[in-house]
């Protein structure tokens, strides 16, 4: 995935780590959206749940996303760094400190995609009145059916 | 100043279609319309009556203060659009002067010999000393002169003390009519002609309205601007005869198995007698000829607690189970009413009543035959050809009983009849309908309750319900209690509709799916169709659904069995 980084190239590997984080946010959000998609409106009775299920979707799959990003070891970030760090040819003690300090960027990144991407996906989607995604986060006519 | 309406209903058989009228008022059918209605009836008691009343009040309820919800259609518009002030007169024949003809004609009074033989060519002496507290018991001769007279008398008395007059509702509507008689007024009557009192009211109606004007403008009133129409009802329901024993005790007694005497006399009566045929302009004749009677102690034994017994003359036990002729008679008072099926100016020109019926088309089956009926049966205009790319009437009128009907039947099969949980999901997809006041919410529920399922007190621990005003339509159709008609007999509406409140099988787009999927898909459809509301009143959720429900195409098994033969 990554070519051989060396003093002249760390930051732009570095800047696509992050933008891999990006991508990986993104395709985090399509399953939880066609799953959310998939959560019928409720006509019944007692209190209907599945406004509750598409926010317990959209949250589960934030917070997967973030426990995999962070795991040490055997998470996302902590794979990467391995790969990257198997390329370094040299300064490593200048690179591998580097790559660590993205560490934070590069969960903001991934979590903000994951947001950003199921917001627009709600916005536009309600545009064409299709109004299920939109829902995870107004209900009631009130923000997460609370303000 | 737009035309005033006015609508007269006498007896049992008058309070259904009545009731009818109220359900077509509730559906759309006479939108942004004023309506007066004068409920004539004797029997104070009568269940159909308090039933009528209780219909008003819930459909007054529903309106609120917001009055009738507004609408843009004509013919046909949004629900609860038409405006309906109700008056009723029950002549008070409880008192010890009142209580039979006798003493009300002061038979004994002055020479009491020379007056009773007079009397005894009219009247048998049974006729003449029965209770006239629960009607007139089919006692037509007897009645058409009792309700004159007390329609006269209680005029009279209102003209006469100013607090009378205020406490009188027949004096307030006699009032309206009398003002209405610059502009122009239809006024349009309906009963039975084979009963007591509807059969005894139509023919003196317009005689008593025009003589009662006279006395409130002083002889000054002149009646063209009037329009009088009626719709006859022959019979189309029978009942146990009375036994020996009962009819010993009531010596005048009800027995449906003279109605169609009663209606062949009553009938000949209106064909011939010149002052019917100079007053009515249009005379709506209905009958149900060969087809099956509906037996209505069967009906109740089937559904209500009552299992029979004696025969029911009235009062509190007389509740018949609603007929397709009485909304048949209903919308006869729209075809008199619009002026796209009867224009003013045409009644002007008509000298001597036209006489209107209807047929429907039939199956031969075994003794008998089973009628079929289309929306188109129930009211259709000439113009509809012409309109190229707007719907039908027929088809609007379709439109707007198959939503209502689907709201009916969903309240019950998803929310327990409570239209408060519809309202709690549509809240959480964000359309609030917050703007109702308990009165309207209670008047929603029994409404719709009565259209489709009654629930009815029940000793175990699952509620028993009693068919709604469209369901016993359906079941009496073919006089057939326990089940009803095949989908292609009844307007082409599915019979899981009927039977199990599968309302989805009404619209094309929902039949073929699950339960929870044709939920999903309307809830996604009201979506599609109305925004976001934060505050929304009744006329916002009555105008929002029926827009959601117009969305879909509705199901005609009629349309689809020709389709199939064609193909």
């Amino acid at each position: 995935m990554f070519e051989i980084i060396n003093f002249e190239n760390y930051e732009s590997s570095i800047t696509q780590m992050q933008m891999y984080f990006v991508v990986i946010g993104l395709l985090f959000t399509l399953p939880i959206i066609l799953i959310n998609r998939s959560i019928k409106y409720g006509m019944k009775r007692g209190k209907n749940r599945d406004v509750l299920k598409r926010r317990i979707f959209f949250f589960s799959g934030l917070i997967i996303l973030f426990v995999l990003v962070v795991l040490p070891g055997f998470g996302i970030f902590g794979n990467i760094k391995s790969q990257m760090a198997a390329v370094i040819e040299s300064d490593e003690d200048i690179i591998i400190p580097a790559i660590d300090n993205a560490f934070t960027m590069c969960l903001l990144f991934s979590v903000f995609a994951y947001l950003s991407l199921y917001i627009l996906v709600a916005y536009v989607a309600s545009f064409f009145k299709q109004y299920k995604q939109m829902t995870v986060f107004r209900s009631n006519n009130k923000f997460f059916g609370l303000f | 100043m737009s035309q005033k309406l006015f609508l007269v209903t006498a007896g049992g058989t008058g309070m259904r279609c009545l009731q009818s009228f109220i359900n077509l008022c509730a559906l759309g059918m006479f939108p942004n319309t004023d309506i007066d209605i004068l409920l004539l009836e004797t029997d104070e008691e009568n269940k159909d009556k308090k039933n009528t009343e209780n219909l008003i009040q819930y459909y007054k309820k529903i309106q609120g203060s917001e009055g009738s919800t507004k609408s843009e259609g004509k013919g046909v518009g949004e629900f609860f659009s038409a405006n309906i002030n109700l008056f009723v007169f029950v002549p008070d024949y409880s008192t010890e002067e009142t209580r039979n003809f006798v003493v009300l004609s002061q038979v004994e009074r002055g020479n009491s010999e020379t007056n009773r033989m007079l009397a005894n060519i009219f009247y048998e002496e049974g006729v003449q000393e029965f209770n006239l507290a629960h009607g007139y018991r089919a006692q037509t001769h007897l009645g058409s002169y009792l309700m004159y007279h007390a329609f006269i008398d209680e005029i009279r008395k209102s003209t006469a003390s100013d607090e009378y007059g205020r406490n009188s509702e027949l004096y307030e509507f006699i009032k309206h009519i009398n003002s209405a008689n610059q502009d122009g007024a239809k006024v349009f009557s309906l009963g039975s002609s084979f009963g007591g009192t509807g059969a005894s009211s139509i023919p003196v109606v317009p005689r008593a309205i025009s003589d009662s004007c006279k006395i409130i403008s002083d002889d000054k009133i002149k009646m063209e601007n009037i329009y009088y129409g009626a719709v006859v009802l022959s019979s189309y329901f029978n009942f146990p005869p009375p036994s020996d024993a009962h009819k010993k005790k009531d010596k005048i007694i009800a027995d449906s198995q003279f109605f169609q005497h009663n209606s062949a006399a009553a009938l000949m009566y209106y064909v011939n007698d010149t002052t019917i045929l100079k007053t009515y302009k249009k005379l709506y004749l209905l009958g149900w000829g060969d087809f099956k009677l509906t037996d209505t102690q069967e009906f109740k034994n089937e559904f209500a607690e009552d299992t029979g017994g004696s025969t029911v003359t009235g009062g509190k036990k007389q509740q018949n189970p609603a007929h397709i002729l009485e909304l048949f008679g209903a919308m006869a008072a729209k075809h008199f009413f619009d002026e796209a099926t009867t224009k003013t100016e045409e009644l002007t020109q008509i000298s001597s009543t036209e006489f209107k019926y209807k047929s429907l088309e039939a199956e031969k089956s075994e003794n008998s035959y089973l009628p079929s009926v289309k929306f188109e049966d129930l009211y259709s205009t000439k113009g509809d050809e012409n309109n190229k790319g707007e719907r039908a009437t027929h088809e609007k009128i379709r439109d707007n009983f198959t939503a209502f009907f689907s709201i009916g039947c969903m309240l019950k099969k998803h929310y327990d009849q409570d239209i408060t949980h519809l309202f709690n999901d549509l809240r959480r997809y964000n359309n609030n309908y917050d703007n109702l006041s308990d009165d309207q919410i209670e008047g929603l529920n029994r409404f719709f309750e009565y259209f489709t399922d009654i629930p009815t007190q029940s000793s175990s621990d699952q509620t028993k319900y009693y068919p709604g005003w469209f369901k016993q339509i359906y079941k009496t159709f073919h006089a057939t209690p326990k089940g009803g008609p095949n989908e292609k007999f009844f307007f082409g509406l599915s019979k899981d509709s009927f039977l199990k409140d599968e309302w989805w099988k009404n619209y094309m787009e929902l039949r073929g799916l699950t339960e929870e999927k044709a939920k999903d898909k309307f809830i996604s459809l009201f979506k599609k169709t109305n925004k976001n509301r934060k505050s929304g009143t009744n006329s916002n959720f009555l105008i929002d659904i029926r827009n959601t429900f117009f969305q879909l195409k509705t199901y005609d098994a009629d349309a689809s069995e020709n389709a199939e033969t064609t193909e």
